[in-house]
C-alpha cells in the first residue's frame, strides 16, 4: 500500500513539474531576442488630417540584421546609423504603434525607449492627449525624457550623429548629462504630468533643434518651451533657461559670464543652491524672495589690467551677483508677461496657505495674483578660489608694476 | 479536536503575521485615491486605532488557548449559532483567499506576464498553495521569516536609491482634506489588512506561546508589519507626489524610477518578485485557515483532502467575484470595509463580550 501510494506520487509529480516549468516560465509570454523591435525613440508629429498625428518609431538594428539587411515596411534609414524608422499616421499613438507592429517582422517592444520627442506643431496644439498611453501601457516608462522639437520630431530621429551611433541614445545621453548640472534640465513624462496636475504650474520642455554645421545635421538644445493648459504658449531663450534654471535652484556645473564696462569674467558654478520665502501680502497679493546662494570658480578673465589683485575677489563678486539677479530676473519678467508660472510658486502658496488658497479662490485667481507678484532676489556669492593662476598676464603685479 | 497537530515556534507565528501584512502593500492604492498624499497620516490613523482590535484578538486567544476560531464560536455561541457564524467565517477565508488569489494574477499579468491567460496564472499558484496547505502549519508558516527579510531589505534598498527623487513637500499640505475623507481613509486600512489578522485565530492551538509572551508577540508582528506599509507608501508619497493617486500600484512605478548609473535602473522586477512571493504566503495562510475551518465545522479530521477542492473552489470564485479591476478597487473602497467590520469587529468583540459574561472557557480549560 505504501509502495502503492509513493509510486502514485512519483507519477504526479513527474505529471506536474513539466506543467509548471512550462506555465509558470511564460509559456505564452515568452518573446526571443530575435522576434522583438527594440524601440529607443518615438516621435510624434501633427499631421497633414488634423485629426491624426503622425507617429514614428526609432528602432535598434541589431548587428546581425544589418549583415542580413532585413527591413520592413515605411522605413527610413540613414547611411551609417544603427536604427531604422517606422512611422504611421493615425489618430492616437497607441493606434499609431499597433499599425506599425502588425506590418512588422517582429513585435514592437517599447520597454527600452529612450527618449520621446513632440514636434512643436504637435506641441502647440496640446499634448495632453498624446501622453495617457505611456501612463497606462505596462511597457511604457513615465520616466521617459520628454523634449520638444523645433521642427518635425520624426526628422530628427532620422539623422545620423556622430557621437552616438542612434539619434534616441544621443538625446538621452545628452538630456542626462545636462541633470547632472540641474535636475531641471531633464523634464521626463511624469515630470511634466505632475506639474499639469497641479493646475497652476506651468510646465516646462526642453527644446532640440537640427542645426546644419558645415553641412552636416546636428543636433543642438536651444531653450525650452513653456505650455499652459497641455498646450505650448511660449519659449524661454538659452539664457532665460539657465535664469529658470538658477532661480529653481540645486545647480552645480553651469556657466555664468559677468560683465562691466569692458571688464569680462566667466566663472563655473561649484553650487548654487535657492532658498525661496513665500508670502501672501496684506492685499492678498504674493510677494516671493530668492536668497541665491552660490559657490564659483574664476574660469577666465578678460581686460582685467586696471584691477589690482587684492581687489579682483571683491569686484568679481560684486559682477557676478549682478549678473546672476539680472538673469533670474529678466527670466521672471519673460514669463510674468506669458503669465505662466514655471517655478510652482502657486503650488507652494498652496501648500503654505492652504486655507487662504481655498478660501480666495487663489488657485482660479492665479494668473491675475502671478502676474502682481512682488519679485526680490538677493544673490551671494563666494569665490573661495581663482583656479591654477591668482592674476592674469594683463595685471598690475605681473607688469612689475608693484 | 485538534484538526492539525503541528506546531510553530513563535518566531515563525511573528513572522508570519509580518508577512500577512506586507503582502497587503499593493492594496494600498485603496486609500491613495482617497487622501492623496496623507495616506501615510491614514496608516498611521490605522495602525493606532487598530491596538484595541489586537488587544481583542490577544485577549481570544489567551482565553481559549487551545481552541482556534470555529472552536470558540461554538463554545460561546453554542451548536448550532456557534456553526451558522462558522460557515460565515468559512466564507469570509474563502473569499480573502480568492481575492488575494485573483490579485496575484491580475498583478503577474501586470507585471511581466501580460498575455498568460489568469485561469493558468490561478490554477498553477492553487496547485502549489494546495501541495503547501496538504503539509499542515509547519509548512505554511516555515519561509515565513525569510519572505520577510528579503522583503525588508529591498524596501530599505529602494528608499535608499530613491532618496535622490525624494521631496518632502509631496507630503503638503497636511490634514488639509475633510475628516469624512480620513474617517473612509481610516476604516479601509482598518479592515484591510490589519482586522485580517483575525484569520490568526484559527491557529492558536498551533502555537507554542505562553499566556504572557502572547501579546508581546502579536503585537510585535503587528508593529513591525504595519511599519513597512507605512515607510512603503511615505516612500511612494515622497516620490510621486501629486501623481500618486493615478496609478493602481504606485510602489511599482516608483520602483521603475529608480536610477543610479546604468547597472541601477530597471529595478521593478524586484518588487515585483517581492510582491509575488508575500501575495504566494498570504494565499496559502487563508487557503490553510479555509481548509482547517471547513474540516473542523464538519468534523473531518484529514485535512488534507480538502485542500485541492478548496483550492479549486478559490479560482472558480475568483474569477466570478468582480468583473474588471476598476470595480474590484470601488468595492475596495465602499463596500469590503463595511462587510468584513462585521467579521474582524463586531462578532470578536460579541464573542469576547459574551465569553466574559459567561465566565468562558472553564476553569479546566484555562492555561
Amino acid at each position: 500500500m505504501i509502495a502503492k501510494t509513493g509510486k502514485i506520487r512519483v507519477l504526479a509529480c513527474a505529471a506536474l513539474l513539466p506543467a509548471l516549468m512550462a506555465f509558470l516560465s511564460g509559456c505564452w509570454d515568452e518573446h526571443e531576442l530575435n522576434e522583438l523591435f527594440f524601440v529607443t525613440g518615438i516621435a510624434l508629429d501633427a499631421a497633414s488630417d488634423p485629426d491624426k498625428i503622425d507617429i514614428a518609431l526609432e528602432i535598434e538594428q541589431l548587428q546581425s540584421d544589418k549583415s542580413n539587411g532585413s527591413s520592413s515596411t515605411q522605413t527610413t534609414s540613414s547611411q551609417g546609423s544603427d536604427a531604422i524608422l517606422l512611422k504611421a499616421e493615425r489618430e492616437t499613438v497607441e493606434e499609431g504603434i499597433g499599425e506599425i507592429d502588425i506590418n512588422s517582422t517582429r513585435r514592437i517592444f517599447i520597454h527600452h525607449n529612450q527618449v520621446l520627442l513632440v514636434g512643436i506643431e504637435l506641441a502647440e496644439q496640446g499634448l495632453e492627449n498624446n501622453l495617457d498611453l505611456f501612463t497606462r501601457n505596462t511597457e511604457a516608462r513615465a520616466d521617459v525624457p520628454l523634449l520638444i522639437v523645433d521642427g518635425r520630431a520624426d526628422k530628427l530621429l532620422s539623422i545620423d550623429v556622430e557621437q552616438e551611433t542612434i539619434a534616441g541614445v544621443y538625446v538621452a545621453r545628452v538630456s542626462d548629462r545636462q541633470s547632472t548640472i540641474s535636475e531641471y534640465y531633464k523634464v521626463r513624462i511624469l515630470d511634466f504630468i505632475s506639474k499639469y496636475i497641479d493646475g497652476t504650474t506651468a510646465p516646462v520642455i526642453p527644446v532640440i533643434k537640427l542645426v546644419n554645421k558645415n553641412n552636416k545635421d546636428e543636433i543642438e538644445f536651444s531653450g525650452m518651451a513653456v505650455f499652459i493648459g497641455g498646450k505650448m504658449i511660449g519659449r524661454l531663450s538659452d539664457d532665460e533657461t539657465l535664469g529658470y534654471i538658477w532661480a529653481m535652484g540645486g545647480v552645480s556645473g553651469s556657466v555664468v559670464t559677468a560683465r562691466s564696462d569692458s571688464m569680462t569674467a566667466s566663472l563655473y558654478i561649484t553650487s548654487l543652491n535657492v532658498n525661496r520665502e513665500i508670502t501672501v501680502r496684506q492685499d492678498g497679493g504674493v510677494s516671493v524672495k530668492l536668497a541665491v546662494n552660490a559657490s564659483l570658480e574664476i574660469k577666465e578673465l578678460i581686460e582685467f589690467d586696471a584691477i589690482p589683485v587684492k581687489e579682483l575677489i571683491p569686484i568679481l563678486t560684486d559682477m557676478v551677483q549682478k549678473a546672476i539677479a539680472d538673469r533670474i530676473i529678466n527670466t521672471f519678467e519673460a514669463v510674468r508677461e506669458m503669465d505662466a508660472d514655471i517655478y510652482g510658486y502657486g503650488v507652494d502658496i498652496h501648500r503654505k496657505y492652504p486655507n487662504e488658497w481655498d478660501s480666495g479662490n487663489m488657485k482660479e485667481r492665479w494668473p491675475e495674483l502671478f502676474s502682481d507678484i512682488d519679485f526680490k532676489v538677493s544673490v551671494k556669492a563666494a569665490i573661495p578660489t581663482t583656479g591654477k593662476a591668482i592674476q592674469s598676464m594683463e595685471m598690475e603685479e605681473y607688469n612689475g608694476e608693484n | 479536536m485538534r484538526i492539525d497537530k503541528g506546531q510553530i515556534s513563535t518566531k515563525k507565528f511573528i513572522f508570519s503575521i509580518i508577512c500577512y501584512i506586507q503582502a497587503s502593500a499593493m492594496l494600498t492604492s485603496f486609500i491613495t485615491a482617497i487622501v492623496y498624499q496623507d495616506s501615510w497620516l491614514v496608516i498611521l490613523f490605522g495602525m493606532i486605532v487598530c491596538v484595541p482590535l489586537i488587544w481583542l484578538f490577544n485577549s481570544l486567544m489567551v482565553a481559549f488557548p487551545d481552541m482556534n476560531l470555529i472552536q470558540i464560536l461554538n463554545k460561546v455561541y453554542g451548536p448550532v449559532a456557534g456553526k451558522v457564524i462558522g460557515a460565515g467565517y468559512i466564507w469570509f477565508f474563502l473569499t480573502l483567499s480568492s481575492l488575494n488569489l485573483m490579485d496575484l494574477g491580475d498583478f503577474t499579468k501586470l507585471t511581466f506576464m501580460d498575455e498568460m491567460p489568469l485561469l493558468v496564472l490561478a490554477l498553477m499558484c492553487v496547485i502549489v498553495t494546495s501541495m503547501v496547505v496538504r503539509k499542515g502549519i509547519k509548512a505554511v508558516a516555515w519561509y515565513s521569516s525569510m519572505f520577510v527579510v528579503v522583503a525588508v531589505a529591498i524596501l530599505v534598498i529602494s528608499i535608499l536609491l530613491l532618496l535622490n527623487q525624494m521631496h518632502y513637500e509631496n507630503f503638503l499640505p497636511t490634514l488639509h482634506l475633510s475628516v469624512l475623507d480620513y474617517v473612509q481613509g481610516t476604516h479601509i486600512i482598518l479592515t484591510i489588512p490589519f482586522g485580517e489578522l483575525v484569520a490568526f485565530l484559527m491557529i492558536t492551538p498551533n502555537v507554542k506561546i505562553s499566556r504572557e509572551n502572547n501579546r508581546k508577540h502579536l503585537f510585535t508582528g503587528f508593529i513591525v508589519g504595519g511599519l513597512t506599509i507605512l515607510f512603503a507608501v511615505v516612500r511612494d508619497v515622497a516620490v510621486l507626489g501629486n501623481t500618486i493617486d493615478m496609478f493602481t500600484l504606485p510602489s511599482l512605478v516608483v520602483i521603475r524610477l529608480v536610477r543610479l548609473g546604468e547597472a541601477l535602473s530597471r529595478m521593478e522586477i524586484l518588487f515585483a518578485i517581492v510582491l509575488i512571493i508575500l501575495l504566494f504566503f498570504k494565499i496559502v495562510f487563508l487557503q490553510y485557515v479555509t481548509v482547517i475551518a471547513l474540516a473542523q465545522l464538519f468534523n473531518i479530521t484529514s485535512f488534507r483532502y480538502l485542500a485541492l477542492s478548496v483550492g479549486a473552489l478559490m479560482v472558480a470564485y475568483g474569477m466570478t467575484l468582480y468583473p474588471n479591476v476598476v470595480v474590484h478597487a470601488a468595492s475596495g473602497r465602499e463596500i469590503i470595509p463595511f462587510l468584513w467590520t462585521l467579521f474582524e469587529i463586531l462578532i470578536p468583540l460579541l464573542t469576547f463580550i459574551i465569553a466574559k459574561a459567561r465566565k468562558l472557557p472553564g476553569k479546566k480549560e484555562a492555561r
